[in-house]
């Protein structure tokens, strides 16, 4: 059984954030661009940015959305990467220690 | 039997004389008219509140002057009596969570039994179910708006449970239309991160902060005895500076009273709180033994006085519950308004006390539970009205005051109204003497003001004065 | 329209100052005062950008050596000044020779060199300046904290002839700034004595102009109403002026100085300039002051800005966050 990789996914230094009542507001000065979370993408985001703790947004997921652990570290690797590809953050490989 | 929307059958208070609640008090040498329910406040010499008595008992309506100006609008204004809710559960209060019971301080009059370590925390499932819930109460009554309450112990010695609810409220509430609040009454004593988190994700915080250093130390020590005013003063200075509304609550004790403007000069200097919230410490057994006494309640007004006038010139309401004059109302907590608060255990409770507390008193404030599979709260009708009733009862010691609309005779389980009228406690001095501190205020007449609270026989013959009812008492 | 800064210097220390930035360039030594050459730059600029008026700040601007040169070039364009009052004669006599319909100057009346307000000296030197400038002075008022007063000025305009528009200003925060400025979450508290003070001067005809960053909804309809009725200027605006720089930075208002500046060039007009500040902005509008102001309907139909761009891009945080993830794993392994 091959051990599994880490990815590190880092939010970028020209990046800033809000939280308003039902959205997360970003903003990436480099661009400059604004983006629009809403939903289960803001949780992600919110609880990501508070306590940058995967494991225990995953936890939350698992409840709040019925995913098994797979599943919901699933849709927050989709999720990451979705903003990987947007350009607020970037994803090197490495180990869990950066 | 399970709420199914279907009306329980309820009890309709007797309607009273709605000139029962038209007030009269001595105030320094004059008579202070107060009818909240009829809109009216009014100050006027002793010979014209008799005259305006008379008037009221005979239904007259032909007396000459601003005396039958005051009468006429008295006698034809219908009272607007605060009602006990009716009908399904369609609008809760708010949904109150307790993640837990436990605290990491060990205020000294504190008379919270819970054991301060340990004891059960909120599972998350649990904590979905009942927001879920929560949400599809309002959803059902096509309510957008709602509030989410954290009580304790600390509710933020459970901090994962606390971010859980907040984000999966907010998005499910999103996902729903609906915009929450929410709101924590916390001890503060916790790092600054959580104090950014907290002050960025919560509407308001009920901040309990007692007073200066030496105060604050003393009464509200962390529990492993260190002080705890450096940290807490950070907290709120960093929600201060944050978009939550601050509330600062300070428990005021016989030590602590005279302290009240220096308090509150410091709050206006360092803090931007909407309101500053002072509570006389309620004497026991175990308060005493610890070494604090509640304050004099002549001296406790005065110095809420002092307090409020300082901490109103910066835009800083203050408070006491029992005398907030914004509604008229029949309760001054969450009893009778159908607050839904989840205890960790999933029960569904009407007040946030320990069971224990209101099952000692004889009280049965258990509404229902929370159906984790369904994720549904499961409210019993009947439990549902009978707390609506309890607010609604009629209580002997206020039926003759006039404060009842505000105070509503204050804690449901800890103050008993099961007395004789006007058989006031030191409880209801206070809230007689600011209450009517206010009211004078408002009314702009601050010499008549300051010497009801500072003249020691004008502020007793108001704060025990037997029958308020203007129309049955004799004008002082 | 565009502020040109003619001079960093300033002997007040007004808690709330944004003008921070300005005055620490002169710390690091740069030039205090600018040069007429380059003033003459500046009114070109104006030429060019089809702006007839002349505002000059500071720092204090009535301190620079050459004012009267200055305002004697600036002649032929309507000239507004804003001082904290207390002029030197020199200055104050070129002022006193402007026809009023010429020459508008604002006052700021809280301007104080004293931790807890203007002493009574500062008082009497600015009411006698008030005094000899009659209807050219406008008085301003910044308000910082929720406990001010706007009788005094009432009295002064009633006495003075002076413009009976009072101009007010709400502090508000320089980014990354530590000046005293007033929260939004002071905004409502401020806004009831605001009413109060517009019921006191309408009889009098007085009438309070209310500058960038107020926001409807620290008023009630009911306030609102009495506001419009009592004369107030009513504007939810966030569109402030450039202010161009001795250095010729431009900035998009003082409490964004040193955050968010482009440069004066011989060529761009004004509009141009705006525009470039705008496009680096303009991100951040999507919020505003408050948490509910991304889905206010009067912001999201253009009748509020959603309040001060610097309180708005203040309440963004920023941290470095890095999260690692284990990567998915990999199928063959997994069947192997």
């Amino acid at each position: 059984m091959s051990r599994r990789g880490w990815s590190v996914y880092t939010v970028g230094e020209t990046v800033r954030w809000v939280v308003d009542d039902d959205r997360v507001i970003i903003v990436d000065g480099a661009v400059p661009a604004a983006h629009v979370l809403q939903g289960r993408e803001a949780l992600i985001w919110r609880v990501l940015t508070s306590s940058r703790d995967f494991r225990k947004l995953a936890e939350f997921l698992e409840v709040a959305a019925d995913l098994t652990e797979p599943a919901a570290e699933q849709e927050l690797r989709a999720v990451l990467g979705r903003w990987t590809q947007l350009g607020i953050a970037s994803c090197a490989t490495g180990g869990p220690d950066g | 039997m399970r709420s199914t929307g279907t009306r329980a059958a309820s009890k309709m208070p007797a309607v009273p004389d709605a000139r029962d609640s038209i007030f009269c008090l001595p105030a320094g040498g004059v008579s202070l008219v107060y009818a909240p329910l009829h809109g009216l406040a009014a100050v006027m010499r002793n010979a014209a509140a008799e005259r305006l008595a008379a008037a009221l008992r005979e239904n007259d309506r032909l007396v000459p002057g601003p005396v039958g100006t005051i009468a006429t609008h008295l006698l034809d204004t219908a009272a607007e009596m605060p009602q006990a809710r009716s009908g399904p559960l369609s609008e809760p209060l708010f949904l109150g969570v307790v993640p837990t019971r436990g605290c990491n301080m060990a205020c000294g009059y504190c008379d919270f039994a819970a054991p301060k370590s340990g004891g059960p925390t909120m599972d998350l499932h649990l904590a979905r179910a009942a927001v879920e819930g929560y949400l599809m109460l309002l959803d059902r009554g096509g309510r957008r708006h709602g509030a989410v309450h954290f009580f304790g112990g600390e509710p933020f010695r459970a901090p994962d449970v606390v971010e859980f609810i907040v984000e999966f409220a907010a998005q499910r509430a999103g996902d729903l239309g609906i915009v929450l609040d929410f709101e924590a009454s916390t001890n503060g004593l916790f790092s600054s991160a959580r104090a950014e988190w907290v002050a960025d994700r919560f509407s308001t915080i009920v901040l309990s902060l007692d007073g200066p250093a030496r105060v604050q130390d003393r009464q509200r020590p962390a529990l492993n005895d260190r002080p705890t005013f450096s940290v807490v003063a950070r907290t709120a200075k960093i929600l201060s500076d944050g978009p939550a509304e601050l509330i600062v609550r300070s428990c005021v004790t016989a030590a602590s009273v005279d302290l009240l403007p220096e308090w509150a000069t410091w709050i206006s200097r360092e803090l931007r709180p909407s309101t500053v919230c002072f509570e006389s410490l309620t004497g026991s057994a175990s308060t005493v033994a610890a070494g604090f006494l509640p304050p004099d309640p002549y001296r406790f007004a005065q110095q809420f006085a002092q307090a409020a006038l300082i901490l109103d010139r910066h835009g800083i309401a203050t408070v006491q519950s029992t005398s907030d004059l914004r509604d008229c109302r029949i309760s001054a907590c969450p009893v009778g308004q159908d607050a839904l608060i989840v205890s960790p255990d999933g029960a569904v409770d009407a007040c946030y006390l320990l069971e224990k507390e209101w099952r000692d008193q004889g009280l049965d404030l258990r509404l229902g539970l929370v159906n984790v599979a369904a994720r549904s709260l499961e409210i019993e009708d009947e439990a549902l009205e009978r707390t609506r009733q309890l607010a609604a009862r009629h209580k002997p010691l206020c039926a003759s005051c006039f404060c009842q609309y505000h105070c509503a005779g204050g804690c449901h389980v800890h103050h008993d109204t099961n007395r004789p009228a006007a058989a006031y406690d030191d409880m209801c001095v206070a809230t007689r003497l600011i209450t009517a501190d206010k009211v004078l205020r408002r009314l702009r007449l601050t010499a008549v003001a300051d010497r009801t609270l500072t003249d020691p026989v004008a502020a007793r013959s108001l704060a025990r004065h037997a029958d308020d009812r203007l129309i049955a008492s004799e004008v002082p | 329209m565009a502020n040109l800064i003619v001079s960093t210097v300033c002997p007040m220390r007004c808690s709330f100052c944004f003008a921070g930035e300005q005055r620490a360039k002169t710390g690091r030594g740069s030039a205090a005062y600018l040069s007429l050459e380059e003033f003459d730059r500046r009114l070109a600029f104006l030429d060019r950008s089809g702006i007839g008026e002349v505002r000059l700040i500071g720092g204090e601007p009535t301190l620079h050596p050459l004012f009267p040169e200055l305002i004697g070039r600036a002649r032929g364009r309507r000239i507004v000044v804003f001082t904290n009052g207390l002029i030197p004669e020199r200055a104050l006599a070129c002022l006193e020779s402007l026809p009023e319909s010429e020459c508008t100057v604002l006052v700021n009346m809280n301007a104080t060199r004293r931790p807890d307000g203007p002493g009574a000296a500062e008082t009497r030197h600015r009411s006698a300046v008030v005094h000899r400038l009659g209807g050219r002075a406008k008085l301003g008022f910044t308000i910082f904290r929720v406990d001010f007063d706007l009788d005094p000025l009432f009295e002064l305009v009633t006495e003075s002839g002076a413009q009976r528009g009072i101009r007010l200003g709400l502090a508000q925060p320089i980014l990354g700034g530590g000046n005293e400025y007033l929260h939004p979450k002071q905004y409502p508290a401020v806004g009831r004595r605001i009413v109060d003070f517009a019921k006191r001067g309408a009889p009098a005809g007085i009438s309070l102009e209310l500058d960038c960053g107020f926001v409807p909804c620290m008023f009630s309809d009911a306030d609102i109403e009495i506001l419009s009725s009592a004369g107030t200027d009513l504007g939810w605006r966030c569109n402030p002026v450039l202010d161009v720089g001795l250095d010729g930075t431009v900035s998009h208002c003082f409490p964004l100085a040193g955050s968010v500046d482009t440069r004066l060039t011989s060529d761009l007009g004004a509009a141009e300039l705006r525009s470039r500040l705008a496009a680096s902005t303009h991100p951040y509008r999507l919020a505003g002051i408050y948490r509910r102001c991304s889905r206010c309907p009067l912001k999201q139909r253009g009748e509020c800005t959603g309040g001060c761009l610097a309180a708005t891009m203040r309440r963004f945080r920023h941290r470095t966050i890095r999260v690692a993830v284990q990567q998915e794993r990999d199928q063959h392994a997994a069947r192997e």
